[in-house]
């Protein structure tokens, strides 16, 4: 039987009216709504900001709610309509923050309006909307911060981390340095780093910049605190993909097609991608020659190039991983299924250390020692594929 | 596709000024303060003679009747001020709200003020 043309594979981001970002940032709120059983904290109306949410009978409403979470993320996942289902889960969450001051919550608020901007997006070219949504916010949390008196003295920092948290660190930072001198600099380098970014997300030349500095602050808040604050690290992540710059074209991988172990890997990262995004080349069919690469290089390690880019070994690999829409799908499950805080700071810490350059040196070691071993492994399926001379 | 572009910059410039309200209100609903104070508090009302549960002040207020709120500690007087007036038909409250700011000293907040 044909499956119906609206049912989508939630791996697949290509074939929807909207740029593939957009899709991925989508499925990943969609996703984070679900783990978490976002729905059950819906309310019934309660001294909502608008009074026509009173006229409603309760349950039902809260129902209704709670089923367009639902069918919306679903929808997200599961089908090309992302507009219609990023409009129906999005309302959804603004219609339970407007209708109640005991749900009303910041993290709520920009979830709601990060689907509906995104619905909102041009099927092409950058959007523009969500860039001026993450400026808003920032530039807001920022200017707050900077007019309140305990963030310009530290005591809100220091409050915080040493009476809320017990954060050992800070208490040993705290500990060397005069009394609020550790709590200050936290706190100005917290509004400094909010009021950048909010310039930052408004000019495209700084978007890579951005993409480092928002995804860094917001990891080391959830390391920091070991929480994700409900929806808000889901959202503020997964916002970063409309800064990213997807590629329009396919990725070329150069392998080495008379080695069994390849391969397998291949065919396994060929399962996975299902845009499809990668245009395997074997390295015997000569197409280094296109890009100034002798056979000689080309055999110590597989290369990855694109638009402007050439990269070889773990890089490339790692590049490749991060263009897999099931990369930053396992992340969000792995933090949003995690049972406590230690775990969620175990999972943003390896994820912070694979995509950090911290991890080249070991990272190309390992690398380096499955290329030099590549034909014993596996090595019943290695053969030589004809060389075009 | 224009229309999608100006309801979304409706959108936007409704933050825009919900930023700017931010400034001269002490609420700071929908103006992007996020975590911005740590109130630590407790509720006591009494209605009558009679002082409330912890379990029948949460039903109340949908809210703890002692915590930590990361938000600004009008959000709190604001819901506490509101769902007593909506209440006030069956019997006039009195609520006290013990609360300290950031680790500051205790304050006291009082319904009817």
């Amino acid at each position: 039987m044909a499956i119906p043309a609206v049912i989508a594979n939630p791996l697949k981001l290509t074939g929807a009216d909207l740029p593939p970002q957009i899709v991925l940032l989508c499925r990943l709120l969609a996703l984070s709504l679900l783990l978490t059983n976002h729905q059950a904290q819906i309310q019934t109306p309660f001294l909502p900001f608008l009074d026509i949410f009173d006229a409603f009978p309760p349950e039902p409403f809260q129902f209704t709610l709670r089923a367009l979470l639902v069918i919306g993320s679903l929808g997200l996942l599961f089908t090309r309509n992302i507009r219609t289902f990023a409009v129906v889960a999005g309302s959804a969450l603004l219609l339970a923050v407007l209708s109640s001051r005991g749900y009303y919550g910041n993290n709520k608020t920009f979830t709601g309006l990060l689907l509906i901007l995104s619905a909102l997006s041009n099927p092409a070219g950058p959007p523009r909307l969500i860039h001026w949504q993450l400026a808003l916010v920032y530039f807001g949390a920022g200017l707050n911060k900077a007019l309140d008196a305990d963030w310009q003295s530290g005591q809100f920092f220091h409050h915080w981390a040493t009476d809320r948290l017990a954060n050992p660190v800070y208490i040993w930072l705290s500990a060397q340095l005069p009394p609020l001198a550790a709590g200050k600099l936290f706190c100005w380098t917290t509004i400094a780093a909010e009021l950048a970014l909010s310039v930052l997300a408004l000019i495209p030349r700084f978007h890579p910049a951005y993409i480092w500095i928002s995804g860094l602050f917001q990891s080391g808040l959830l390391l920091f605190t070991g929480d994700p604050f409900n929806l808000f690290f889901y959202s503020m992540q997964s916002s970063l993909f409309a800064f990213a710059r997807w590629p329009e074209q396919t990725i070329t991988v150069i392998w080495d097609g008379s080695c069994g172990f390849c391969r397998r890997a291949k065919e396994l990262l060929q399962t996975i991608d299902f845009d499809p995004i990668f245009n395997w080349k074997p390295l015997q069919s000569n197409i280094g020659d296109q890009y100034g690469l002798t056979k000689a290089q080309l055999k110590q390690a597989l290369h990855a190039t694109g638009p402007g880019w050439l990269l070889s070994g773990y890089s490339a690999v790692r590049r490749m991983i991060l263009h897999l829409p099931l990369f930053a799908m396992t992340l969000a499950a792995a933090v949003a299924l995690s049972p406590g805080p230690q775990t969620r700071r175990a999972v943003v810490t390896l994820a912070l250390l694979f995509l950090l350059p911290i991890s080249n040196p070991i990272g190309n070691l390992i690398y380096s020692w499955i290329a030099r071993h590549r034909h014993e492994l596996l090595q019943s399926e290695t053969c030589e594929l004809p060389e075009k001379s | 596709m224009q229309w999608r572009i100006a309801l979304g910059l409706l959108i936007l410039a409704a933050q825009a000024v919900a930023i700017v309200r931010g400034r001269f209100v002490n609420d700071r609903y929908f103006c992007w303060a996020p975590f911005d104070q740590q109130t630590k508090y407790e509720i006591r009302i009494d209605i009558g003679r009679e002082g409330l549960t912890h379990d029948q002040i949460r039903k109340r207020y949908r809210r703890p009747a002692e915590g930590v709120d990361n938000r600004s500690a009008h959000n709190l007087f604001d819901i506490i001020t509101r769902a007593e007036q909506k209440f006030e038909k069956w019997g006039r409250s009195r609520v006290l709200v013990i609360y300290s700011l950031n680790g500051h000293e205790r304050q006291e907040w009082r319904y009817p003020q």
